[in-house]
This record gives structure tokens, C-alpha cells and sequence, in this order.
């Protein structure tokens, strides 16, 4: 839990020393201003207890941030850099050290074009904990390559079902190589410092030895820049967005590059759905398409398939 | 003899005491340049590199060190690093370059303003934060202005007071 204190500026740290949580099974905690704190854990919502130490499933004595205690959570999580974090904080989030990322909640500051300048009173705070499975894409290894050859992967799955993780695990496999194939050059364009869970430019998790991190990039012109400069094999990028980012994908296919992506979408009807999207079915740029779901915690391959849509395979363990 | 050999004991302890205050008057003025340099490039670092102000402030400790200032230098390596730990700022900073403003020559305002640094670092965006570290710069560069304006004069009199002092003790020794 250590670590997890040190989330918090020293002064709001004592309600957290008698609380012990592995990493592993947290998930997020979530700060609401006068609420009770909460913990998002793989077995559910528990609350630390800030009298008799641990956790618990009773709110009674979780402490109650107040909305000044937000302020300094924010500030502390910045290093007193909140400059440094104006983008991140337009677009709602902010990164922390070990890959976490904190979403941020509260009064927007408009813009003058109608965009998000900044947000101020601060309300609520989520502070999700990334996670690293190394082996979690071993299992699937064998239908993302064809011919020895790492093919164009999209992932698709609704939030929190480990789409991130399974990519981050991918990158690391196809990047240090792996028993159907040697190692690529993989080039990650971290829009949101979630895959890598870069800090000061240095990633917390394992990508591999063969694997370039533009950290804080937007997608699109990220993919250019490492098409002309890094030479990638292969490209990964978490949550694909709009059209500038899909007329990235397609030119760094056209440039023989293999394409790792994920994507919001909880069927593959879903998927079928999204404008978007159209140029890359039409050109059939991604060759496999995988669906993740999550059962009693634990998340799975529900659906493979390839770029023409027909059904590979069906609940793969992750 | 011994009391030519007294008479200039005596000058020279003045001479000494003139001059000792007047290298303390010396050092501040140093030591104000080198505060107002250092929040300039804090400015600097903040509008240029947007980087965070734990890096810029281990990165600065390790310059001025360089530059012959290890005591500021390492106070700022040490802010940097307690940042970087999950430590506080304002207790940090106020630990720090407390000890570091305690050790040199600088007067109260002067060491009332270097501390309340940390009071404004909370702006969410670049310019307006730049701007405030900025005004730290000017402040203590207009500090380190007035004082060297004064110094000369000062340090004039102050050895004009010293030696008279010395000349006055040595005739009623004699």
C-alpha cells in the first residue's frame, strides 16, 4: 500500500497506513468531494477503514475528502506542475507516476471555440491503477500470426475488460520475439500515457527491447513521425478515435507496417456500426479482430476473427 | 615601539572589521543575482520545455553546483528529489532553502519573499505560471539592484567609520 499512499500528499496519508492491498487487485480508487473514499478492487467495492485499519464493505468509516483535499491531491499528483499537465487536464486526466492515470471530474472552463480550456473545483477523482500481465496475449498468439508474420490486430472490447493490458502484453511478445516469430521493431504512440505508463519520458511497464515510445503523442501525427524516424515494424496505439487517426492507420499499412490497435465496442455488430471506420473494412486492413469480455473478473477472447469477418475462434483465455 | 606596533594592531583590526562587513555587503548582493538568475531560468524552462518543476529544479541544483554554489545547488537537488519521492513542496521548500537563505546574507524581505515561492506554483497553465515564477526574478533582481547602488556609498562609509574608529581607539590607547 505503500505506494499507493504516496498517491496522497503526506498530510492526507494517514488514513491509508493500516490499509494493505496488492496492486494487482486494485483497480481504481475514486475520490468524491465529502463522499466516502472507494475502492474499485477484482472482487468488488470495498472502503478503507480509517479507524481499525484494512478495508471494508461498510462506507461508516472511509475517510470523506474534502473538495480542499482534492485540490492538493491533484496538485500533489502534478508535482506541483499543474502547467506541465494543462493538456492532459483539458482532455480530463492526468498521469501519474507507476502508470496511473487520474480522471478528473468537475467545473469545465470553456474555451473560446466552444473547446475545453481547463477544469477548476475540482469534484471527483479516479485513480486508475494500470496493470501489467505479462503472458496474458500467449494464448492468443498463435492466430495473430501468419506466416511468421504479426498481422494488423484490432481490439475490441466495452471498458475495463483489459483491451490496454492484452495490447501492452502483445507489443512486449511481438517486440522481444516470441516461438512463431523474432522480434520487431514496435513503435507505440501513447496518446495517454496508458500503455507504456511512461513518467518523465520513462515507461513503468515492460514493452520490450525492441520498442519506441512517443509518449503524450496525439495518434495521428505520432504514427508519421515514427514512420519517417523509427523504421517500426509494427505500429500500437490504444483507442483509435476519428478520421485523421484512420488515415494514419491506413498509410502506415500502405508503408508495410503491421497495425496494433483497440477500440471501444462491446459486439461485432458494434464495430459494423461505426462510420468511421469504413476505410479500414473496405480495405480490410485489420486481418484479425478480437472481442474481449470479462467474467467473474477474469478476461477472455470471445470472438476472433478475420479481416473478412468470418469466426476463427471463440473464448480464448487471456 | 610596542606602542606603534599596538597603534597598528588597531588600524588593522578596523581596517579588518570594515572590510568583513563590507564582503557580507558583497555576498548578498552575489547571492541576490544568483536567486533572481535562478528563478529567471525556472521561468524559462517552464515557457520553453513545459517540463515539471521537479526535474527543473534537480536540474538547476546540478548547474549550480557547477557554478561554484553548493549549497543552493544542493538544496535544489534535494527539493527535486523530494518531489520526485511524493514529499511536499511548500515543506520542502520551506526546509531547504530555509536552511540555505538561514546560512547566507540576506535580509528579512528578502528571505520572506524566497520562501513564499511555493504559494505560486498553482497555475494551470503555461504563460500564466511563467509569469508568476517571473515575478520572483524581478523582485529580487530589483532587490539586488538597490543594493548594489548602495553599495558603494555604503561600503565607503563603512570603512570611513571603521578606520576613524581604529584612529580614535588607537590615540586613547596611546
Amino acid at each position: 500500500m505503500d505506494r499507493i499512499g504516496m498517491l496522497f500528499p503526506e498530510s492526507l496519508r494517514e488514513p491509508w497506513k493500516g490499509v494493505r492491498i496488492s496492486r494487482d487487485d486494485l483497480r481504481e480508487i475514486r475520490l468524491r468531494a465529502q463522499q466516502p473514499v472507494l475502492l474499485l478492487m477484482r472482487d468488488g467495492e470495498w472502503y478503507p477503514d480509517a479507524v481499525g485499519g484494512g478495508l471494508s464493505r461498510g462506507s461508516g468509516n472511509a475517510p470523506r475528502p474534502t473538495k480542499r483535499d482534492l485540490d492538493r491531491i491533484v496538485a500533489h499528483l502534478s508535482r506541483y506542475s499543474l502547467y506541465a499537465c494543462e493538456e492532459e487536464m483539458r482532455r480530463g486526466y492526468l498521469s501519474a507516476a507507476g502508470g496511473i492515470r487520474v480522471g478528473i471530474a468537475g467545473e469545465v472552463i470553456p474555451g473560446p471555440d466552444g473547446t475545453v480550456r481547463n477544469i477548476r473545483n475540482v469534484g471527483s477523482l479516479n485513480l486508475r491503477v494500470a496493470h501489467e500481465r505479462k503472458g496474458a496475449a500467449g494464448r492468443l498468439l498463435s492466430w495473430l500470426y501468419e506466416d511468421g508474420r504479426l498481422c494488423s490486430t484490432l481490439i475490441l472490447s466495452p471498458p475495463g475488460c483489459g483491451k490496454t493490458t492484452l495490447l501492452r502484453d502483445i507489443i512486449r511478445l511481438a517486440s522481444d520475439g516470441n516461438r512463431l516469430a523474432p522480434g520487431v521493431t514496435v513503435g507505440v504512440v501513447d496518446e495517454r500515457s496508458e500503455l507504456a505508463g511512461c513518467f518523465q519520458g520513462v515507461p513503468a511497464f515492460d514493452l520490450g527491447s525492441r520498442t519506441d515510445v512517443l509518449d503524450d503523442c496525439p495518434k495521428a501525427p505520432g504514427m508519421m513521425m515514427l514512420l519517417r524516424a523509427m523504421s517500426p515494424g509494427a505500429i500500437a496505439v490504444d483507442e483509435l478515435g476519428g478520421g485523421e487517426d484512420i488515415r494514419a492507420v491506413l498509410q502506415a499499412v500502405h508503408c508495410g507496417c503491421s497495425v496494433l490497435a483497440t477500440l471501444h465496442a462491446d459486439s461485432w455488430e458494434s464495430l459494423s456500426r461505426k462510420a468511421a471506420l469504413e476505410p479500414l473494412r473496405r480495405e480490410r486492413v485489420f486481418e484479425r479482430i478480437l472481442l474481449l469480455k470479462k467474467e467473474s473478473g477474469r478476461f477472455f477472447a470471445a470472438q476472433i476473427r478475420n479481416g473478412e469477418g468470418v469466426l476463427m475462434e471463440e473464448n480464448v483465455p487471456c | 615601539m610596542l606602542k606603534a606596533l599596538g597603534l597598528c594592531l588597531v588600524a588593522a583590526g578596523a581596517a579588518g572589521t570594515g572590510l568583513s562587513v563590507c564582503a557580507e555587503r558583497g555576498q548578498r548582493v552575489l547571492q541576490l543575482a544568483r536567486l533572481s538568475g535562478l528563478f529567471t531560468e525556472i521561468a524559462g524552462e517552464i515557457a520553453y520545455s513545459r517540463a515539471g518543476l521537479s526535474e527543473i529544479l534537480t536540474a538547476l541544483g546540478e548547474k549550480m553546483r557547477d557554478a561554484g554554489d553548493a549549497v543552493l545547488g544542493t538544496a535544489l537537488e534535494e527539493i527535486g528529489a523530494g518531489l520526485e519521492t511524493g514529499g511536499e513542496l511548500c515543506a520542502l521548500w520551506q526546509e531547504k532553502m530555509g536552511d540555505y537563505a538561514a546560512r547566507g546574507a540576506l535580509r528579512g524581505r528578502e528571505r520572506k519573499l524566497l520562501l513564499s515561492f511555493p504559494g505560486s506554483v498553482s497555475f494551470p497553465d503555461t504563460e500564466r505560471q511563467r509569469t508568476a515564477v517571473e515575478f520572483f526574478a524581478a523582485e529580487l533582481n530589483r532587490e539586488m539592484e538597490a543594493a548594489r547602488a548602495r553599495e558603494a556609498e555604503e561600503n565607503r562609509m563603512t570603512m570611513a567609520v571603521c578606520l576613524a574608529g581604529g584612529a580614535l581607539a588607537g590615540l586613547l590607547l596611546l
